[in-house]
């Protein structure tokens, strides 16, 4: 049998001693650090040549408020002694000031006064009860003095001071902040028989190691060492890679989707002209969202330029009388100016409107946008004022409910959510229009997502578009607070730098 | 959307009616029921009743709402008045979040009626026996003229009343509802109902008069008080209601007075009623006026309220009133259901479904609409007069879906084949936060919208600086804090270094993503440009450690770039460089650069200004780094 070169010593070291020895104390004798000794140590054992026994002990040292005591004496001390003088009654407000404590650490310390038995509050006085005895230095005195100066002592040295430890601690582990203790572990080895046999029997060693250097493997003298083994369950220190910011990683799912599915990535401006915002969508000029109240207007640049005066002609005639859409349009009077206000867009659905409005008629078409939008909101854990929106829509002739349910079912399937459901809603530009509910299965309900719907014949003719147009526009902050596992909005933007380092990336 | 509570008892009698021996629908079917309909069920609670002292209106309130505040009709505050009201008990109701396009579903009597419906009970709609009264409105052509204009006004003449507490409250909250719903606020439509009994005459006036031209009683202040008899410009003055609408009559110089034969007045539209013709439990006959500036939405406010109230008080007759407008006549209400032809093929089609003639009909006789007997294969559809959604045929068919369940419909795909494209610029990006979240940087994502105080003031850029005036303003912030859109990256970058102050250094944060420039080029009148900023901090940051990362990143990304000695305020003078545009290399071969500023100037990197730091309340360097990452690729 070979041993290492650390393993042989120690095996030799505790046959000479003879007798259970602390690690500590081997590795003092062995003129090496700890941690070789006990790794040598736990070899051999793990090979039944060396017993390991572990015994628990525990450390003291005087905690902050302590410390004060080995110089002064402990107030309830200064109170005897006051007692004493006084010919053993005290009014009690009064021995504050006879002993300079101040009367709350009086109050603090008639605990301990009635736990020594040294005195007792009867009605307003304070009444000495001492026996015997009770002016010599008691065992938890005797152990602040024994830890002055910032001693660490084991309560194996204590004991074997003469201090009565039970006694002691009795008083001390009670005293907030009097005593700081630590429980460990001492680890003791000896020799075992099969240790001694092989030591009978003659074993040869090889250094030991840590590293394996270049050296080593240039020379070759690699062959004649022993790499010191490793405690592998132990972990190491910590590592965090960089990382994307985990909304990110939710929109890049969000766009992978939807490009998996064929759709065409798109863009539209943060400011938008009402006309874009409102009056392609067939919302009448009047209607609550274009309020003040909803709706970010924007001061500078003062106006928007609007398209083709053909195009806008269309538009107004849909608005005032339902042009040849065969609708009634919402008899009122449109106005120009007020097509050429920009507001900062409420809906990604200004993107898609865009698309479209480019979209070669008569040919199929998927178009989506991921982007912020922007609406008056009040600030608090579910909104601010602005987030992000998926718009998409697809042109087809087979554009249907019926396909609006199962793309948007796909899509969520995609996104880890099982099933989608849908309800009657209601948006000026969508009919039939749908509100989208997923089935988010850590809360088991359903949870509603956005609307959706087929561009009513209004927003799409003006167009040129014949064909039916599915639409939706989906909330996407709370998709992520969902699979984030995030209370507030405000975690996305405002966020924590523990979060940002610690969030699992398996986490999308 | 406003959250319409209705008494669940009543509304139970309302579906249950006609059909015998029915049994009460569950809270939870019912709520199935409503939100199969369209109208999202918020709760079921039990209300507490208050009824004004002033004006008797009923005033109900969720435990958790409290007390009322103030009276919705004669707006009297209840703060400065605590003991203007009693509590007259409690009220079972169902609380439904309403769909803005349907109006008539409101009141019990209509959700009724919707509900019988859906659920096969009664298809069709009711007809409704009218009878021509004697009473004529005459309208003022003045109403038609800007300074005074609001020209029209449809009116009915309900007899047979009787009325109760509950039937009272929903005659006012059907008038609210409506004012919301339709009237936007009043603007659009104002209700007025009177007790019919006291008016003098049939010959009434819908005149434009001046401010001081008469004095009357608003409601909610006695009658019998002489000392409370108020002109119309007073009105606005003084009374609650009139104060809060004041705005509906701004630049008015003639005010709308409705007055019967003796000169006595019914209301002041938009504003309020008189005092004289107030509904109490007591009025057995109503006159109803109904004004505003479109003709189409004051005549479906009024075909909802009359027959919605009919569905309630099914012994109640209805009368019509000749309206005299400057150019024609008119007799209202106009009950005449509108007229649409429908495709059944479309139809099918749209749902996406196979749906045969039949039971498309099924659909939509369950639904309130009637279907001309005709020999076309296509249909003809009536849509019963109090619709106000049914602007076109698409608007049948969401009906007819919704009578087929949106829980029955198929989820199904497309089959047409298309291909997906992803935008350049995002694909790039994905590439620059590899390469960055390589180099050990954390992406953070900050709000788009900021303050001239976080762009400019705290990085000591001064008032007159341009830079200052290329960020959008917002003309109506909603905050301080987000007055304009964001031109830079980098207070946000430092903001999160400041909420993480307690936090492990180094901190090494990046974002990518795009400000908004004010841009005369662009159609709208800005444009967005996307950026990269980069931002190091801890205690041995400096110039070398961002120089580094940017080398690294230049090259990942594969730029060319060319670093100058340069001058900023934001930056510690003579550790700040000038990030220049050379030549673009990579995947879109043959790109050229296009020159940003006039130098080529992309962007800047370097130690920030101490002042920027003490700013944020920071302890520590550091160093940053900000280019226009379309620009360096030549992506824009």
């Amino acid at each position: 049998m070979e041993l290492s070169r650390n393993e042989h010593r120690v095996l030799q070291t505790l046959a000479e001693i003879a007798e259970p020895v602390a690690i500590g104390t081997l590795a003092e004798r062995l003129e090496l650090d700890q941690s070789p000794v006990t790794a040598a140590c736990t070899q051999l054992s793990q090979a039944g040549l060396v017993q390991l026994d572990e015994t628990p002990f525990r450390e003291f040292r005087l905690g902050a408020e302590g410390q004060p005591f080995t110089e002064a004496p402990l107030p309830e001390r200064s109170i005897l002694a006051a007692l004493a003088d006084a010919g053993g009654t005290l009014p009690f407000p009064t021995v504050g000031d006879k002993t300079g404590l101040g009367s709350s650490v009086v109050g603090q310390t008639l605990r301990w006064l009635t736990q020594r038995g040294w005195a007792r509050k009867d009605k307003g006085d304070l009444v000495l009860t001492a026996a015997e005895g009770a002016d010599a230095e008691q065992p938890d005195e005797v152990m602040i003095h024994a830890l002055a100066k910032g001693r660490v002592a084991t309560d194996r040295e204590l004991v074997d001071e003469g201090i009565d430890l039970g006694a002691a601690l009795a008083i001390l582990e009670k005293r907030k902040g009097f005593l700081v203790v630590k429980e460990r572990v001492e680890r003791v080895a000896s020799i075992a028989d099969q240790g001694r046999a092989l030591l009978r029997e003659g074993v040869t060693s090889r250094e030991t190691v840590t590293q394996l250097t270049p050296e080593l493997l240039t020379d070759g003298k690699w062959r004649d060492v022993e790499l010191q083994p490793y405690d592998v369950r132990h972990a190491a220190k910590r590592m965090l890679p960089g990382k994307e910011h985990p909304f990110q990683r939710t929109l890049d799912r969000v766009r992978r989707v939807f490009l998996e599915m064929g759709f065409t990535e798109i863009v539209s401006p943060w400011v938008e002209s009402s006309f874009w915002d409102f009056d392609a969508l067939f919302q009448p000029q009047d209607h609550p969202a274009r309020d003040m109240q909803d709706t970010f207007y924007v001061a500078r640049p003062e106006s928007s330029r609007l398209p083709e005066d053909a195009l806008v002609e269309r538009i107004q005639a849909v608005h005032e009388t339902g042009g040849d859409t065969g609708s009634t349009g919402w008899q009122y009077r449109w106005s120009r100016d007020r097509a050429h206000k920009p507001v900062l867009r409420t809906h990604t659905t200004a993107a898609t409107i865009r698309a479209l409005a480019k979209h070669s008629a008569g040919k199929p078409g998927k178009y989506f946008v991921i982007g912020p939008v922007f609406r008056r909101e009040t600030v608090d854990f579910k909104h601010l004022p602005i987030f992000h929106q998926v718009d998409g829509i697809i042109v087809d002739p087979q554009a249907s409910l019926a396909t609006l349910k199962g793309t948007l079912t796909a899509f969520y399937q995609k996104m880890g959510f099982p099933a989608v459901r849908f309800a009657p809603s209601f948006f000026p530009y969508t009919e039939p229009s749908a509100e989208v509910f997923a089935l988010f299965e850590r809360r088991n309900e359903f949870v509603e997502m956005g609307g959706s719907g087929i561009f009513r014949p209004e927003v799409t003719i003006p167009l040129g578009i014949h064909d039916r147009v599915l639409a939706w526009g989906l909330g996407l902050e709370r998709l992520a607070m969902m699979l984030h596992d995030l209370e507030a909005i405000g975690d996305i933007y405002f966020a924590s730098m523990p979060w940002l380092r610690e969030a699992p990336l398996c986490q999308s | 959307m406003p959250i319409v509570g209705m008494s669940v008892e009543l509304l139970m009698q309302q579906i249950n009616r006609g059909v015998d021996g029915a049994r009460p629908l569950t809270d939870e079917h019912l709520r199935d029921t409503i939100t199969q309909i369209g109208s999202e069920v918020e709760e079921f609670a039990d209300m507490q009743q208050f009824r004004c002292d002033r004006c008797g209106r009923i005033i109900e309130r969720t435990d958790k709402q409290g007390d009322p505040v103030e009276c919705p009709q004669c707006g009297v505050d209840f703060r400065t008045t605590p003991d203007g009201f009693e509590r007259t008990g409690t009220n079972h109701v169902v609380r439904v979040d309403m769909l803005a396009d349907r109006p008539d579903v409101y009141d019990p009597g209509g959700m009724g009626r919707c509900i019988r419906g859906y659920l096969g009970v009664e298809k069709g709609f009711p007809q409704i026996e009218m009878t021509d009264s004697d009473y004529v409105v005459t309208i003022d052509p003045k109403l038609s003229q800007p300074s005074s204009f609001r020209p029209y006004i449809v009116c009915a003449v309900l007899r047979n009343l009787e009325l109760d507490n509950e039937l009272v409250k929903i005659l006012m909250n059907m008038q609210e509802n409506l004012h919301w719903a339709l009237g936007r606020d009043r603007k659009l439509a104002a209700i007025g109902a009177h007790n019919l009994d006291v008016l003098q005459g049939t010959q009434f006036r819908y005149a434009a008069l001046a401010p001081d031209a008469l004095r009357f009683v608003p409601l909610g202040f006695s009658q019998d008080d002489p000392g409370s008899a108020m002109t119309p410009g007073e009105v606005l003055e003084r009374h609650g209601t009139g104060k809060k609408y004041a705005r509906l009559l701004a630049g008015f110089d003639k005010y709308p007075i409705l007055t019967d034969e003796s000169d006595a007045v019914l209301s002041m539209p938009p504003i309020i009623n008189g005092e004289l013709t107030r509904v109490t439990e007591e009025t057995r006959n109503i006159f109803l006026d109904i004004t505003g500036q479109s003709m189409r939405v004051i005549d479906r406010a009024l075909n909802v309220m009359v027959t919605n109230l009919k569905e309630l008080i099914p012994q109640m007759t209805v009368e019509r009133v000749r309206i005299k407008l400057p150019d024609r006549e008119l007799q209202t209400p106009d009950l005449t259901p509108s007229r649409m032809a429908l495709s059944v093929r479309e139809a099918a089609e749209t749902i996406g479904v196979p749906l045969e003639r039949d039971a498309l009909v099924d659909l939509l006789r369950r639904m309130g609409h009637e279907i001309e007997p005709a020999s076309t294969s296509d249909l003809t559809v009536l849509s019963p007069a109090y619709r106000n959604d049914i602007m076109h045929p698409i608007d049948l068919i969401e009906d007819a879906a919704v009578a087929f369940g949106y829980d029955n419909l198929p989820a199904d795909l497309v089959p047409t084949f298309t291909v997906g494209a992803p935008r350049e610029i995002e694909e790039r990006s994905a590439i620059a936060r590899r390469a960055l979240t390589g180099l050990g940087f954390h992406q953070v994502m900050t709000l788009g919208l900021t303050s001239e105080e976080a762009s400019f003031d705290k990085w000591r850029i001064d008032v007159g600086d341009p830079v200052r005036d290329r960020a959008v303003r917002i003309e109506n912030p909603i905050s301080v804090e987000q007055t304009i859109t964001r031109v830079s990256l980098l207070p946000g970058l430092l903001e999160t270094f400041a909420i993480n102050k307690q936090h492990d250094l180094p901190q090494q944060l990046f974002e990518l993503g795009d400000c908004c420039f004010v841009d005369r080029e662009a159609e709208t009148g800005a444009s967005e440009r996307r950026l990269l900023a980069v931002a190091l901090i801890g205690p041995h940051v400096g110039y070398a450690d961002i120089r580094a990362a940017f080398d690294a990143f230049a090259h990942e990304v594969g730029a060319t770039l060319d670093i100058q000695p340069t001058e900023h305020a934001s930056f510690v003078p003579g550790r700040v460089a000038s990030i220049r545009l050379r030549a673009i290399s990579g995947p879109t071969d043959g790109t050229k650069a296009r020159a940003v500023g006039t130098d080529g100037e992309i962007g800047r990197m370097g130690e920030v200004h101490p002042e920027v730091i003490e700013a944020y309340g920071l302890r520590h360097a550091i160093a940053v780094l900000e280019l226009d990452f379309g620009a360096m690729l030549g992506l824009e």
